[in-house]
């Protein structure tokens, strides 16, 4: 009888044993998990914060006209940029200092124009051109 | 080969390519066009030309065009390069300096030197020229019908072998296709349907002064339009006509005019002291003289 019992309770031993081992294992891995989530949490941003709220982005300039497809209400025009610095310009051209002096369409030259064609080879050496220097005429 | 001709600058213009490209030859066909331009730029004659308004105190020298600017430079180049005696400021600034009593007009008093032969007297241009535009009145003359002729022959000379022949102010910008020189004949001025000489001109200019041509009486006494600028009449000289010959025809045309205004004792003593000057002088009594160098151009004469 007494070895019964001492089988018995050697199960018992093991069975607590392992119970124990079981429990604490558990016990150990959740923790580190906790401690990772809450590393992650902290470095996670915060949901509720936007970053385009908080680089302020300028918003994009649109092409087109925005078109707000529930009210279908033309979203407004983006203000014009002025390039003037000057506040007192009109916006008009800066005059020139001179006027361009406009070309002459028709030239007024007596042209008594005339294209000799020579043929070429060996003709045209054999009477080259002539010119004469003297008082201006 | 094509050539054309027409007026221009009150002379006749000729001009030759030695190409029958399409290029060649619508570069050519421009040329009246571009002696138009530059004359409307240059001519005293004109009165919207750029001269004229520049004469006249509306533009200023900084104000001008590429083209009156470059003139300007040239005229100013050859005024010194001749001692004065080529001078963009005869026909009205030497009177006014030499012979005008009043000079509150442009400010101080100019320093108006004794003109002699090698004097130099750029400064009166420098002097003239800080008075400002409107003060006194230019006329480029023949530096412009020289610089024109030079101008054409560069742009041409492009495309083959060409001649530009202004009034008798000759710009080639290489020999003929046959290595040959160019076949230039220099007028009788006392003949002018004869030649006296036949050169042959490779790359260079070539140009010739005189007063056979326009000249006039005033008051029984002979006028011609050289003017010397020392005393502001007409040159007083025993040169009917001058030809030279020269590396570059701006260069030929001052030669000629310096050679006629100092007459044939001091205009060949001129030319001796510049050998790269061949010169040809015809005396009022018929005389021929040459210089040594015009040999290496001249085929024939008739002396």
């Amino acid at each position: 009888m007494s070895a019964k019992n001492n089988i018995k309770g050697v199960k018992y031993l093991f069975a607590s044993a392992s119970l124990v081992t079981a429990i604490g294992l558990w016990n150990h891995f959740s923790s580190q998990a906790n401690l990772q989530e809450q590393a992650l949490q902290k470095n996670e941003p915060d949901p509720q914060v936007s970053y385009v709220q908080k680089l302020e982005f300028p918003p994009l300039p649109t092409l087109v006209p925005g078109y707000e497809y529930q009210t279908g209400v033309l979203y407004p025009q983006p203000e014009q940029l002025d390039y003037t610095n000057d506040q007192n310009s009109t916006g008009q051209l800066r005059e020139a200092l001179r006027p361009t002096p406009e070309a002459k369409p028709n030239p007024q030259v007596t042209i008594n124009q005339v294209i000799i064609g020579q043929p070429s080879g060996g003709n045209t050496l054999s009477n080259p051109p002539v010119n004469n220097t003297g008082s201006s005429k | 080969m094509k050539t054309i001709r027409f007026r221009a600058m009150g002379c006749q213009m000729n001009v030759t390519v030695f190409s029958d490209s399409t290029a060649a030859v619508k570069q050519l066909e421009q040329v009246p066009a571009w002696f138009e331009e530059w004359e409307q730029v240059l001519s005293r004659f004109r009165e919207d030309s750029e001269l004229s308004c520049f004469n006249r105190g509306e533009i200023k020298l900084a104000e001008s065009s590429q083209v009156f600017k470059e003139v300007f430079g040239t005229a100013q180049q050859v005024e010194s390069e001749s001692g004065g005696l080529v001078s963009p400021l005869v026909l009205d600034a030497m009177q006014r300096i030499g012979y005008d009593k009043s000079f509150e007009k442009i400010g101080e008093p100019l320093r108006v030197p004794a003109l002699a032969y090698g004097e130099a007297v750029d400064n009166i241009f420098e002097d003239i020229l800080a008075a400002g535009a409107g003060t006194v009145r230019y006329d480029f003359g023949g530096v412009a019908k020289s610089w024109a002729a030079r101008q054409a022959v560069r742009r041409l000379g492009r495309y083959a072998p060409a001649l530009v022949n202004a009034g008798g102010d000759i710009a080639i910008s290489a020999l003929m296709p046959n290595g040959e020189g160019w076949i230039i004949n220099v007028t009788d001025p006392f003949s002018p349907d004869d030649h006296l000489a036949v050169l042959r001109v490779g790359k260079g200019g070539v140009a010739t002064s005189g007063t056979d041509y326009r000249n006039w009486f005033q008051n029984g006494q002979k006028r011609h339009h050289i003017i010397d600028p020392r005393s502001g009449e007409s040159a007083e000289t025993d040169l009917i006509s001058v030809t030279v010959v020269a590396q570059d025809v701006v260069q030929a045309e001052m030669a000629a005019k310096v050679v006629l205004i100092l007459g044939g004792e001091r205009g060949l003593a001129w030319l001796a002291e510049r050998p790269q000057f061949a010169a040809l002088l015809v005396y009022e009594d018929q005389d021929i003289q040459t210089t040594p160098g015009l040999q290496a151009y001249l085929r024939s004469s008739r002396w």
